[in-house]
């Protein structure tokens, strides 16, 4: 099977209309692609059994998380009045149209910066020979590669006294005792700092906070009163805290009527 | 290796015009000597469309007074500069037009403009686009807004006498900025003014998030509110308040709680109240009130409601909606969101960091943005990030006097001090000669000039 590989050009232009979008393979829209054939065995198998996370109700999940991070209830087209936007008195230059016109939401210029990222690795990855141009890193750098610039770990400074002074002469002989010793590292040198301040920043989604550790369980909460969601609905899986919100769930939002 | 550019010397306009381009609010004012939170306006940064189909620009909402199934546009998306086309209309609105609330002339004006932290880049370049091009402002600088806030005097915060005003524009060493605004929540570890990009993380809830889930649990107890975003920010406001002890605060909310059970829990401040909604056509605000658990006020309920009588406002009854709806801020894992709450981010940011500077940040620490403002905030972030810091390290937590006008203000600070001025902005004659691209990178510091 032939090898085809996307060459890093230098003069590409960004057509206007469409965007390159990494596929990533995690999306909600190939998870939603798989439930196709067999899409109750297939929604139930894939989680853990007996537990939450389904592969619909993952989705209902996520669809509901977007729902909330709108801006209002329905889509809303609110003009901008006419008397102020065609009032141009003076002549725009080309990039000031382009960027008026522009429609592009914050998805759009999502998934363009995404493409770039991905382009730029796929360049950093074929690229063999040094003359490259090196691009910045938007990834996060891990902290491990942070304590391996010297000075910065607590470990090479803790032997140095802090501020030169000669040890105190009648020390106390607790404190050489593991346990009372304080472990605060001394501050970073300056270089460090240096390096710290003029690094790139992140890419949008690098910046996203990270899930927290696993071992704490999510809380689950009765979705008419918000009381604790002991019971679970057998057709939808959605949480309620007992039999009156049961039939509440039952009379106007269980998801499935036929199961 | 940065390239350095033949130094030029800048002559700056006296006027100095701060924006920090909130998704809710624009903060505008013109820089003086000694700046004071007065000469900040907050200006609503929408476009809004009443029932009416009035259409309403910016700083005309304060006339408006139905506030009923009114839409809004927001030029800000998730944080982020989008649509130019709007936000131009606002700042035309604003600054430009007959009768704006801050009458400019940009030629003649410096202008020192916020972003967001990890602003994709297209988007900065076509603010500074617009900013040169469009409306010609004299000279320009563009900085993450948490960063203005390193500008302020710090340590008077956390109880230090405050500093002499000779050294006013000297940034603080070492600054955490918590700020939890209407898009979304950013931890954002600042030495001498500067962000450190590799340490910046943020939490994708904020207040905007917080009044539509309250909007959707409203609708589902009481009223269909699912048009009523406005009103339900206010009552976001006025209601909401952050448990110290959820589960007990669950317990005490608990429709199907017993007597005896009620009476051990009683005694202590009552959570449940009332929200009387507000009336557009008579033009009363709502308000709240302490729940009014006798009969009496059962029956009078039922009769507004059948229209009897000469009662003729509703209310409804809140309970755990008021401490449920902003706890997502510490625990967004109760909707199944897949990220840690706010002490944990601010944690998170922290391990990007040597560990050297946890002290020098754990102890200077300041919120700024409006969720801050949600009774009993403070106390709760400061608490768990206590829990999940090291022993060692002392933590300090103070909240800005303003929380929502503190970046503006830290920004007239910077602008008061001529040279400090001087040394980040970028005159528009600078730009005629080097170009957009080379304004990117001077912003983001890879080129010096």
């Amino acid at each position: 099977m032939p090898h085809v590989e996307v060459l890093p050009n230098s003069t590409s232009v960004r057509a206007p209309g469409y965007a390159l979008v990494p596929d990533t393979g995690h999306g909600t829209v190939q998870v939603a692609a798989q439930q196709t054939s067999g899409r109750k065995r297939a929604a139930r198998s894939l989680g853990l059994p007996g537990g939450d996370t389904t592969v619909r109700q993952q989705n209902a999940v996520l669809k509901h998380l977007a729902e909330l991070d709108k801006d209002s209830h329905r889509d809303v087209q609110v003009p901008v009045p006419k008397d102020s936007a065609g009032r141009v008195s003076k002549k725009t230059t080309p990039n000031v149209r382009r960027i008026l016109m522009s429609q592009k939401t914050f998805a759009n210029h999502l998934a363009d910066e995404e493409a770039a990222i991905a382009q730029q690795q796929q360049a950093r990855q074929s690229a063999t020979t040094p003359r490259t141009k090196i691009v910045p890193d938007l990834k996060r750098a891990s902290t491990s590669e942070l304590r391996a610039i010297p000075g910065s770990g607590p470990s090479q400074n803790a032997a140095k006294p802090i501020g030169g002074l000669p040890p105190a002469p009648n020390r106390d002989p607790l404190d050489d005792d593991p346990l009372l010793k304080s472990y605060v590292p001394s501050a970073p040198s300056e270089e460090v700092m240096e390096a710290l301040v003029s690094g790139p920043p992140l890419s949008y989604n690098a910046a996203r906070a990270g899930p927290p550790p696993a071992g704490k369980p999510q809380r689950h909460f009765c979705e008419i009163c918000g009381y604790w969601g002991a019971v679970k609905c057998m057709k939808c899986g959605a949480r309620v805290c007992g039999l009156e919100c049961k039939g509440a769930h039952d009379d106007g939002r269980c998801l499935k009527f036929y199961a | 290796m940065p390239r350095i550019t033949k130094p030029t010397e800048r002559v700056l306009p006296d006027q100095t015009l701060i924006i920090d381009n909130g998704a809710y609010t624009m903060k505008a004012g013109f820089a003086n000597a000694s700046p004071t939170l007065d000469n900040c306006h907050a200006i609503p940064n929408c476009i809004a469309r009443d029932r009416g189909r009035r259409v309403w620009i910016g700083a005309q909402l304060e006339k408006c007074n139905d506030f009923g199934e009114i839409t809004f546009r927001r030029p800000v998306e998730k944080g982020f500069l989008v649509n130019w086309e709007a936000q131009k209309a606002i700042w035309d609105n604003a600054f430009i037009e007959k009768g704006a609330t801050l009458p400019c002339n940009p030629q003649s004006t410096n202008l020192v403009l916020t972003e967001a932290p990890n602003t994709p880049a297209a988007l900065q370049k076509n603010c500074d686009e617009i900013v040169f091009e469009e409306y010609e402002f004299a000279s320009y600088s563009r900085c993450l807004s948490p960063a203005l806030n390193a500008y302020h005097d710090i340590q008077s915060l956390h109880g230090a006498p405050s500093r002499d005003s000779n050294i006013q524009a000297l940034p603080a060493e070492c600054l955490l900025v918590i700020d939890s605004g209407f898009s979304h929540s950013t931890v954002t570890p600042l030495f001498n003014g500067k962000p450190i990009h590799q340490a910046i993380r943020r939490l994708d809830i904020g207040g905007k998030f917080l009044t539509n889930y309250l909007k959707e649990l409203i609708s589902i107890r009481h009223y269909n509110m699912l048009d009523e975003t406005h009103l339900m920010n206010e009552v976001k406001e006025t209601i909401c308040f952050i448990s110290e002890d959820f589960k007990r605060d669950l317990e005490r909310t608990w429709k199907g709680a017993s007597a005896s059970r009620k009476k051990a829990l009683d005694g202590e401040r009552e959570i449940v109240v009332d929200y009387v909604l507000p009336d557009y056509n008579a033009h009363k605000q709502g308000f709240m009130r302490p729940h009014d658990r006798s009969p009496s006020a059962k029956l009078r309920k039922m009769g507004s409601l059948s229209g009897a009588g000469d009662v003729t406002e509703e209310s409804m009854t809140l309970g755990n909606e008021r401490f449920t709806v902003p706890e997502l801020l510490f625990s967004p894992g109760d909707l199944g969101m897949k990220q840690e709450g706010l002490p944990g981010t601010v944690l998170q940011s922290l391990s990007g960091l040597p560990p050297g500077l946890w002290p020098a940040m754990l102890a200077n620490i300041l919120v700024v943005g409006g969720n801050s403002k949600i009774q009993g905030f403070m106390k709760r972030l400061e608490m768990e990030v206590r829990q999940l810091a090291p022993a060692e390290c002392a933590v300090r937590i103070a909240r800005a006097p303003d929380p929502i006008k503190s970046a503006w203000l830290g920004g007239a600070h910077l602008a008061a001090k001529r040279s400090a001025l001087k040394a980040v902005q970028v005159t528009r004659q600078e730009y005629q000669e080097h170009g957009s691209g080379w304004l990117g990178k001077v912003f983001s510091g890879s080129v010096l000039r």
